[in-house]
């Protein structure tokens, strides 16, 4: 449940940091330490919420686990935790018609007193908090070093009925001042055997294409898990990347053979504006027309303490452009159509110690735009252009409590004149690095009073290379970023 | 300091490893069991007949060697490591297991268990028991049973070639009775066997030896 | 007493020992319904194993309620026990972890195979004979000639062979044992030993 800098949510955007005189001489001592200052008084603050782990404790309530058995570094998963969502997120669930008549015989022990042991059937209501200190290297940066509660949001997660089980997190953007929804899976999932094979099927109902994948190589689920609300971000992304959160509703099947292969198909088809906006979607974004199919292939070998994933996943629209005209919400060119084709292929290696861990991963993801609409309308200097987007990330997590993370960004496409007006060269090109480090105390436990507490707490950087188009002051735009994340 | 020739030293090297080693070889008998070759195998040996030797029930069954006589271990030894001990477990494990152990170290390790004396590890069934106690004192004499305690002693504690049986696990005992002539006179002549007890044996019935065998089963 | 009449006896006796619960297939029932809801997500859909959980499935009843204990009380105290499992076994009560205990001791075994197979041999030679030389005892003694355990000793053939790895490097390493005896069994073995037995029982059928 990664949030995204919400202009990096349409591809079309504007109002990124231009080159300029660079200037980095602010001590970096001084505002690292009002950051740590600021954020612990924002933070206490949050402390005092009505109820007490992305990791999200609902789950570790009802499965009896701690964070750390289906999280390396929370919102990372481990095969346990990428078995568990892809059961359906019941396991360890009593709420199911007899099975709540079990909880009175299953008794549960009181001799050992475990304050992950308890069979009665578990509320799935969980809350997060984060913050935030947000620090760009440009001095011409309007809200720089800025320490601000980031999000509040509530969890619905767990079983609902049965093998009937959600994640739908629903969030207080503070920065936006908006409360809606935001990663939205409802799912249903079985088991049988076939021909002697185990397998795994169900169904999902979601709004975000990629937010039902179980591995973080994809879009809403990849490394950087967190990153700056105020802190600039490139403009340009594939459309599978986050832009149609929320803008687009879908539902599909998938199986999972034998704890190996993993192959789903979906469709996503537009919400209305009014359904956005009701949702705390910004409806000023680019529209589905139709149904759009969604595709994932997956094949994971996993043994003893590895796993290596090996995979495909994509998406083919039909996208109406808006906002071009009058009117924000409305259609740019009634009728007509883009067509963007994504296709994805990615891959992932864990190796899970009892001490350490480590996961690298990556995904490069080839975006094909037929711009039909843009390029009848003088809206744009190519018929057809193509966007690439590669990540590839590595981590090391001691003791499932201290992680460390160094990451590669890019994304490279063809110029275009009209549609990156604003970008150097009117190229969409950026790269860099991303590094993070944080600090969990929790994953293995909580404290005594309240033991599915969890907890992230991290620096972050981001380094530009090149950023919307050119390399010219495109450090100027490299961000330090500081967070404080609660689950509880 | 005077050059000492190489050859010589090395001569002298060679001549003392060859009479150290030798001397270690024989050391053995000549001093007695080298104390650590047996507690090594004595160890090795509870592995199957349990932590003092009372015998343990794995997947298979291992006789109770605690407190058994110095000469019954010999003869079976000498059996097995013949190849005239025909019992299938003894054949499966112990002609493998007595590998490589030198005559001191089994005189050592049979002595070690004889000198134990564990609480048995079954408790015979009460009236069964009582039934093999009378046959264990009185024989069936219209089979021509003689009294086992004749031999094998008032305590079934055993006396020389005649092990004790007190305390041995009924399955075991059982097992033996009845295929005895099978499992242990294959060659009349050797030590470990006993024409007396094959004609005994044959002699008994199933349930004489069942209640016989859950009778000694729970004598200390 | 008549061989017959005895042997009704016998069984009448045993098998109200065994059934605890009303009804053997009730407890099998409640079983099945509380392994499939909390147990395959690690443990795999059919109880074959997954990642570093062992294999549940044919496993002997005896040794399964053993281990729920033992791990409730934390002395099975090696790593992953203690990280996973402890607090999975603390919300069991006894008689959930009988009815957990005697379905999986009713499903059938796979075999995954995974260990080294040019180690095979050397494996089977381990199991079945031990090596006296080094007081390696024979480990089918206990465990049964196909490894398939009995009572308290659990069924070893066809587990993973990095499980058995695991446990018996782990016993070597000094964290406790469900038997006092298998730290010490496990002392008399080299590394190179326990890749061979680890190898070989993985692939036991």
């Amino acid at each position: 449940m990664r949030v995204r800098h919400p202009a990096a949510l349409d591809a079309h955007e504007d109002g990124m940091i231009r080159s300029g005189k660079s200037n980095s001489h602010s001590p970096v001592f001084s505002w690292l330490l009002r950051a740590a200052l600021g954020l612990a008084v924002v933070q206490s603050g949050m402390i005092v919420a009505p109820y007490t782990a992305s990791a999200v404790p609902s789950y570790a309530r009802q499965t009896g686990q701690p964070c750390a058995t289906c999280h390396t570094a929370f919102p990372e998963l481990t095969p346990y935790g990428r078995q568990f969502k892809l059961g359906g997120y019941t396991a360890g669930g009593t709420r199911c018609g007899g099975d709540s008549g079990l909880a009175g015989y299953l008794g549960g022990s009181k001799d050992v007193p475990s304050a992950f042991a308890t069979n009665e059937p578990q509320i799935p209501i969980s809350f997060m908090t984060n913050s935030e200190f947000t620090h760009v290297n440009t001095k011409d940066f309007p809200n720089n070093n800025q320490t601000s509660v980031r999000e509040t949001s509530i969890f619905i997660a767990g079983q609902l009925y049965c093998n009937l089980g959600a994640f739908v997190q629903m969030t207080y953007s503070r920065p936006d001042q908006v409360f809606g929804l935001d990663n939205a899976d409802i799912r249903y999932a079985n088991t049988t055997k076939l021909a002697g094979v185990d397998v795994l099927y169900g169904v999902t109902a979601n709004q975000n294409p990629t937010v039902q994948d179980v591995w973080n190589t994809v879009p809403a689920w990849s490394f950087p898990f967190i990153d700056s609300t105020l802190a600039p971000a490139p403009a340009a992304s594939t459309m599978i990347e986050g832009t149609f959160q929320n803008r687009v509703a879908g539902s599909g099947a998938y199986v999972w053979i034998n704890n190996m292969v993993y192959a789903e198909i979906s469709a996503y088809g537009a919400l209305d504006a009014k359904t956005q906006h009701d949702l705390g979607a910004d409806p000023t974004g680019p529209r589905f027309a139709g149904a759009a199919p969604y595709w994932r292939l997956a094949v994971e070998k996993t043994w003893d303490q590895h796993s290596l994933m090996v995979g495909t996943f994509g998406m083919a629209a039909d996208i109406q452009p808006v906002g071009a005209g009058p009117t924000p919400t409305a259609l740019s060119f009634p009728g007509m159509t883009d067509r963007f084709t994504d296709v994805g292929l990615d891959a992932q290696y864990q190796y899970l110690g009892d001490i350490h861990a480590f996961t690298v991963r990556g995904s490069y993801i080839w975006e094909h735009q037929k711009l039909n609409a843009e390029f009848a309308n003088n809206a744009s200097a190519n018929p057809n252009i193509d966007l690439d987007s590669f990540k590839i990330s590595a981590s090391y997590i001691y003791d499932r409590t201290i992680s460390l993370t160094g990451g590669y960004f890019g994304i490279r496409g063809t110029s275009d004149a009209l549609i990156y007006a604003d970008n150097a060269n009117f190229s969409p090109n950026s790269n860099g690095w991303v590094a993070d480090l944080a600090y969990m105390p929790f994953s293995k436990g909580g404290p005594k009073e309240w033991p599915w507490l969890n907890a992230r707490i991290g620096i972050s950087y981001t380094h530009y290379d090149k950023f919307d188009g050119t390399s010219v002051g495109a450090s100027d735009n490299d961000t330090t970023f500081i967070y404080t994340w609660f689950a509880f | 300091m005077k050059a000492i020739s190489f050859k010589l030293a090395l001569q002298t090297a060679v001549l003392t490893a060859v009479f150290s080693t030798a001397g270690l070889a024989d050391g053995g008998d000549a001093a007695g069991p080298a104390k650590g070759d047996v507690q090594t195998k004595v160890e090795y040996c509870k592995n199957c007949h349990g932590a003092a030797g009372e015998g343990f029930h794995g997947y298979y069954t291992a006789p109770r060697i605690a407190g058994q006589t110095v000469k019954y271990f010999e003869n079976q030894f000498k059996a097995l490591l013949d190849r005239k001990r025909d019992d299938p477990i003894a054949k499966m494990f112990m002609v493998h297991a007595l590998d490589g152990m030198s005559p001191s170290t089994r005189a050592g390790v049979a002595s070690y268990f004889s000198r134990l004396n564990p609480p048995p590890l079954e408790r015979g069934r009460g009236s069964l028991a009582a039934k093999g106690k009378k046959i264990y004192e009185d024989g069936v004499p219209d089979a021509s049973v003689p009294a086992c305690f004749a031999c094998h002693g008032q305590d079934a504690k055993g006396d020389a070639e005649n092990p004790r049986l007190a305390g041995q696990l009924s399955s075991y005992t059982a097992a033996q009775l009845a295929g005895w002539t099978k499992y242990r006179q294959k060659d009349p002549t050797t030590p470990g066997a006993s024409n007396v007890m094959a004609q005994i044996a044959s002699n008994l019935t199933k349930p004489q030896i069942e209640a016989l065998s859950a009778y000694l089963s729970s004598l200390k | 007493m008549k061989p017959i009449r005895l042997t009704i006896a016998l069984l009448a006796i045993v098998s109200s020992s065994v059934s605890s619960l009303a009804g053997d297939s009730d407890v099998i029932g409640f079983g099945e319904k509380y392994v499939s809801r909390n147990c395959t997500w690690c443990h795999g859909p059919s109880l074959q194993g997954f990642a570093i959980s062992p294999r549940l499935a044919g496993q002997g009843r005896q040794y399964i309620e053993n281990q729920l204990e033992r791990l409730r009380s934390h002395s099975r105290n090696n790593p992953y026990s203690v990280a996973y499992m402890a607090n999975t076994a603390a919300s069991l009560s006894p008689e959930t972890a009988h009815a957990v205990a005697v379905y999986l001791s009713t499903l059938t075994p796979e075999t995954r195979a995974d260990g080294n197979k040019d180690r095979a041999a050397e494996g089977e030679a381990i199991f079945q004979g031990g090596i006296p030389s080094s007081n390696v005892p024979a480990c089918a003694f206990c465990h049964g000639p196909e490894a398939q355990g009995v009572r308290e000793m659990p069924r070893l053939g066809g587990q993973s062979y990095y499980y058995l790895k695991r446990r018996l490097t782990q016993w070597n390493e000094g964290y406790s044992g469900s038997a006092e005896h298998m730290p010490g069994v496990a002392s008399t073995l080299s590394p190179d030993n326990i890749e061979a037995l680890a190898s070989y029982l993985s692939f036991v059928k």
